[in-house]
């Protein structure tokens, strides 16, 4: 009895932290139509801040409290609400979710920037162990004032909260705001300063909410652990269907109990080892379970106008010619590249081959998914049980695989009727065949010999298509319940789902043990996820050439795997089946009334992306050959999607450029400087405090932040100077280029020039190629004013609602449909 | 921002009664060849209209005409593509340089929207505090409101989305009763409503008017509103086909809707 009291009061605690937080993110939902992923590092930062003025330089608590959380997290959130959310008002989803979470990477940058020392940063409880006690001597029980204090301030914030919203013409504003943004400027109404207002209530809630989470601890505090742990109270905040605060508050306390229940629980057991990781989901399970249990619809805040994206549709010839001109630079660079950039370029291509899961299933369906990591880490791992450690045996008992498919099939049917009711008869179908099949492929591997694990000399075809085939399930599986989901929602469930595996699986120590009847021998379910702390996988032997013998090689086969993929893409995405992904991307409702089966299209594209993604995984890890729990956190994984959003998501080239991008061009920025300053010692903390920690730990977020201004990806915008080049007028002025860089490659193989000299060189002129271009052949190039008249010009079907229809309308349309010409209007 | 000190000035000295008013003075709002786009769509291709001191005007025609469009180009809600926005005689809106909305509603303009000018899910009560953004305090709005539209005091604390659709176009209307605008935008007020209450409104419209407000009045069939009308137009497709007296327009704007020529 007694210990159900704590428990509950530290539920009670923690609930009312969540509720702080949650109803800060409700606010500045509500009122600017933007989900803040940042709400949880905004908080984080906040307690670092806290940290820095209360125990590093030793302040007062009570004017470390007011500085962070009335001055500094408000002041914050209006700058932000200024220079970045508004500029974010008109702009496509998957903008919006992109750039909050740019923000987020630059906090936790930002922090472990500042305060990545050595030393550890100790937090500590107000008023340090003081407890009260309640009850007689016998079964008395105590309380620490921390945790007291935390639940009174939750209320006080509550009635504040209510009497700001409710009880002033501010608060009146900002409800107005979510409204109808419109009609409140009608009203006289100032839209954008109660969007600042709200964003300063929401910044300096999650800043309360960072500090007394982060004292709650007593102990070191981590930027990334604090941010996922306020990330726990957006469930609350999905609760409360984005919008009530009521509702907010109930889903947060319930978090709170829940997580406190489960540790008390748990910790009577101690059963079940591998459930250890499971404490720490319980607050992501239950948001991705109120994000596909919730009506979606109901699931509202703010009115968002929706703009649609349109991508070009790749031409076959450019992209044979693009897969070949990757490999042939590739092939070019083995002779003169040295074995760090061999490594650094290899990484870029992996990411590469990773980010083209996203093209398709971001650019091309317009599903979104936060976590391609998380798929790789799972293809990863299935690499390494099928690639190996094991090599299937040659009898398989009948019975066993068939007594699986059996069990597999019930469970998906029993989970299929659980969504019935939402999805219909479809459901029970499909994941009744998903989970046989799932079923199929755990029997062959259970077959196969679980003990005596020794390392496979070389990566195997057959281990790739498992891979393939059992990440395509795993996509499939997550992709079900998330049928209804998209944008925003789908986003957040992925996020819950990255955190999940990472904990459960990545972070997996103990090996997980269990008897089927039938199957294989006595001990025949003994899996070691992650238990020894990292995969291995050792890279191919294909063709005749050894990859493990030379890294130069297998930067090669990965830019050829890079472009096969990318060429299947694009052969899809100009395929009847990529069609209609583009038109289940514009509206899924009109796809499905012209009779487009969308939840097979959507299981499919998950399904198919799933495999990219894990395929990718598989030569990513077998770059350096390993990989630890931390290569596939969600933290990493969010780069990733930034900077192929500012790549362009919807190309496969943005899925190379977003790649090189990640694992090259940051790394190489920050190597460079970090050379720099060893030659130049009195520049140090220029180049090496400044420039190179700037690129090292804040450079991706605030390549993504660009996007504020420029939605349509950087590359598109440089390519469009290049296009008129393929031409058959830029044709000359190209094939001069090839022959002036085929020469200046040649010479650097003679050594007349060095690599520096060269690489320099070659990437000026290819920048400069569209301005030659421009001075050359000037007729390439249409101004805008040109072009936008042309197209007036061919918009037919806006004559005589542009402008009026005149009678050399009628002549001209006469003569192109051979018509004789027509007497209207003569006279 | 100049432009916004000027419409402030406009707006609230014009708002004396008509008879006060010198003939010499600009007319209360002009449209000189304006032109607006959604995207690269041009939906307004040069309008040029003039609103009289104290008088109302009406603009009237089929759908897709760009009634709407160019209400919201006066309000401050579109920016102009072309021409300008006068108001007394003061350009306010021209492109790049475009009054703000807030700023303008603050100072006297105000309109009311085609279907709900109401926020649904702000309670009655809430949404005539919104109206005091303009100035007057929410006891002086509520009274105007509740003494004009008594079932509206009687659902003060309801949900104005929950209202009946006329009790909606009440609590709307109650802006530009309560707010002593100088200048009146009203769109298509009989949206959606019953014939008794369309007239009902239409005589608020004629006493406002009295009181010397400006008023531009968007309708697509209306009989009831030339009754009140000074002056008015005929829009069809983005450009004014008409301008002249409601009797004259009224036989003219049968054939527009019957698809005849004009
Ligand atoms: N937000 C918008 N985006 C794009 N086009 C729009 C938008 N609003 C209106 N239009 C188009 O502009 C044109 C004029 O619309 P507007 O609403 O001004 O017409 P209206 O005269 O008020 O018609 P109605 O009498 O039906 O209200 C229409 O062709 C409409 O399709
Ligand atoms: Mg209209």
């Amino acid at each position: 009895m007694d210990e159900f009291i704590v428990n509950t009061i530290i539920g009670l605690a923690f609930g009312a932290i969540y509720a702080i937080a949650s109803s800060g993110l409700v606010v500045t939902y509500a009122t600017s139509g933007i989900f803040n992923f940042a709400h949880g590092a905004v908080g984080m930062f906040a307690a670092f801040l806290y940290w820095q003025f209360r125990w590093g330089w030793n302040w007062p608590a009570p004017i470390a409290i007011i500085l962070v959380v009335v001055v500094i997290c408000p002041v914050f959130g209006i700058l932000l609400e200024r220079f970045v959310i508004r500029g974010l008002r008109n702009t496509m989803e998957i903008t919006k979710i992109v750039v909050p979470i740019a923000l987020l990477l630059l906090l936790t940058g930002g922090a472990s920037w500042i305060w990545g020392g050595t030393e550890p940063e100790t937090m500590r409880r107000f008023w340090g162990n003081a407890r009260i006690r309640i009850g007689d001597s016998a079964g008395a029980i105590f309380i620490s004032w921390h945790h007291i204090i935390v639940m009174i301030v939750a209320i006080a914030l509550a009635a504040l909260l209510f009497v700001v919203l409710y009880v002033t013409r501010m608060g009146v504003t900002m409800r107005a705001v979510v409204d109808n943004p419109e009609l409140t400027q009608l009203n006289g109404g100032r839209p954008n300063r109660a969007s600042a207002m709200s964003w300063a209530i929401g910044s300096s809630m999650a800043g309360i909410a960072g500090v007394l989470i982060a004292s709650l601890q007593n102990a070191a505090i981590n930027s990334f652990a604090l941010t996922l742990l306020v990330v726990n109270a957006y469930a609350a905040a999905i609760f409360g269907k984005l919008r009530s605060l009521t509702l907010t508050f109930v889903g947060s306390i319930v978090i709170g109990l829940a997580v406190s229940y489960w540790n008390w629980i748990s910790d009577i057991g101690q059963k079940w080892r591998w459930l250890s990781g499971f404490r720490v989901s319980i607050p992501v399970l239950l948001l991705f379970a109120m994000l596909v249990l919730l009506p979606h619809e109901r699931l509202r805040g703010a009115v968002v106008a929706r703009v649609k994206e349109r991508f070009r549709m790749p031409t076959l010839s450019k992209s044979f010619i693009w897969a070949g001109a990757i490999v042939v630079f590739f092939l070019a660079a083995m002779p003169v590249i040295q074995r760090g950039p061999v490594l650094l370029l290899s990484t870029g291509l992996a990411l590469g081959v990773i980010s083209l899961s996203l093209v398709l299933l971001t650019g091309y369906a317009g599903e979104i998914n936060l976590a391609p990591l998380t798929f790789a880490g799972i293809g990863a791992i299935v690499a390494q049980q099928f690639d190996v450690g094991n090599s299937p045996r040659s009898e398989f008992s009948l019975v066993g695989v068939i007594f699986l498919i059996l069990v597999g099939a019930t469970i998906g049917w029993v989970i299929g009727l659980l969504f019935r009711k939402a999805y219909g008869r479809k459901a029970v179908t499909i994941s009744t065949i998903v989970f046989a099949g799932l079923g199929a492929v755990s029997a062959i591997w259970l077959e196969g010999e679980s003990s005596g694990a020794y390392i496979r000399e070389s990566m195997s075809l057959t281990g790739i298509l498992v891979v393939a085939v059992v990440c395509a399930l795993v996509g499939a599986i997550v992709a079900l319940p998330a049928l209804r989901l998209r944008g925003l929602y789908l986003g957040l469930a992925t996020f819950a789902f990255a955190v999940f595996v990472t904990n459960m699986i990545f972070k997996q120590r103990s090996t997980l043990n269990l008897n089927i009847p039938w199957v294989g021998d006595g001990e025949d379910f003994g899996i070691n996820l992650f238990t020894g702390g990292g995969v291995f996988i050792s890279r191919p032997s294909w063709l005749g050439i050894d990859f493990n013998d030379s890294s130069k090689a297998y930067m090669v086969l990965l830019a050829a795997v890079f472009a096969i993929i990318g060429l299947g893409l694009v052969l899809l995405r100009r395929s009847a089946y990529g069609r209609q992904l583009a038109a289940m991307k514009d509206s899924p409702a009109a796809c499905a009334t012209l009779g487009l089966n969308i939840v097979r299209l959507k299981l499919s594209v998950f399904a198919l992306s799933s495999a990219i993604a894990g395929v990718g995984g598989v030569f990513y890890v077998a770059i350096v050959r390993t990989a630890n729990e931390d290569s596939f956190v969600i933290f990493a994984s969010l780069p990733i999607v930034l900077l192929l959003v500012v790549a362009g998501i919807g190309y496969v080239s943005g899925a190379f450029a977003g790649g090189i991008l990640t694992g090259v061009f940051f790394v190489m920025m920050s190597d460079v400087f970090g050379k720099l300053s060893a030659d130049y010692s009195s520049f140090e903390w220029l180049f090496n405090d400044v420039i190179k920690n700037f690129f090292f730990f804040v450079g991706p977020a605030f390549a993504a932040l660009t996007l504020a201004s420029n939605p349509g990806g950087f590359l598109n915008d440089m390519f469009k100077n290049y296009r008129p080049l393929a031409t058959r007028k830029g044709l000359p002025l190209l094939a001069a280029w090839g022959v002036f860089q085929g020469l200046f490659y040649w010479s650097l193989n003679l050594q007349w020039v060095g690599m520096w000299t060269f690489m320099l060189i070659s990437l000026g002129v290819a920048l400069l190629l569209p301005a030659i271009a421009q001075v050359l052949v000037p007729s390439l190039y249409i101004d805008e004013a040109t072009l936008k008249a042309r197209r007036e010009a061919t918009q037919l079907e806006l004559i005589g609602i542009d402008r009026d229809f005149t009678r050399e309308d009628i002549m001209s349309i006469d003569a192109a449909l051979k018509l004789p010409a027509s007497e209207v209007g003569e006279k | 921002m100049s432009t916004q000190i000027l419409a402030d000035q406009i707006l609230t000295e014009t708002s004396a009664p008509v008879s006060a008013q010198p003939s010499t003075q600009p007319p209360m709002l002009e449209f000189a060849d304006v032109r607006t786009a959604y995207g690269d769509i041009e939906v307004i291709h040069g309008v040029s209209l003039s609103i009289k001191r104290g008088s109302v005007f009406a603009l009237l025609g089929p759908n897709g005409a760009g009634k709407s469009t160019l209400l919201k180009v006066c309000a401050g809600l579109l920016p102009p593509t072309g021409g300008e926005v006068r108001i007394g005689g003061i350009t306010v809106h021209k492109p790049g340089q475009v009054a703000i909305a807030d700023e303008l509603a603050r100072r006297g303009l105000c309109l009311i929207p085609e279907g709900k000018g109401i926020f649904p899910n702000l309670t009655v009560r809430d949404n005539l505090w919104m109206m005091t953004n303009t100035g007057k305090s929410l006891s002086q709005i509520e009274e105007v409101a509740y003494s004009q539209f008594p079932r509206l005091g009687e659902r003060r604390r309801q949900m104005a989305g929950t209202l009946s659709g006329g009790e909606q176009q009440m609590l709307a209307m109650s802006r530009a009763l309560s707010t002593d605008p100088a200048l009146l935008l009203l769109d298509e007020l009989s949206m959606g409503l019953a014939p008794i209450i369309v007239q009902d409104l239409y005589e608020i419209v004629g006493r406002v008017s009295e009181l010397g407000v400006s008023i531009l009045v968007v309708e697509q069939f209306a009989r009831t509103v030339l009754g009140v009308a000074d002056e008015a137009a005929i829009m069809v497709s983005g450009l004014v086909s008409r301008v002249g007296d409601p009797a004259e327009l009224e036989e003219e704007l049968e054939a527009v809707y019957l698809g005849g020529e004009h």
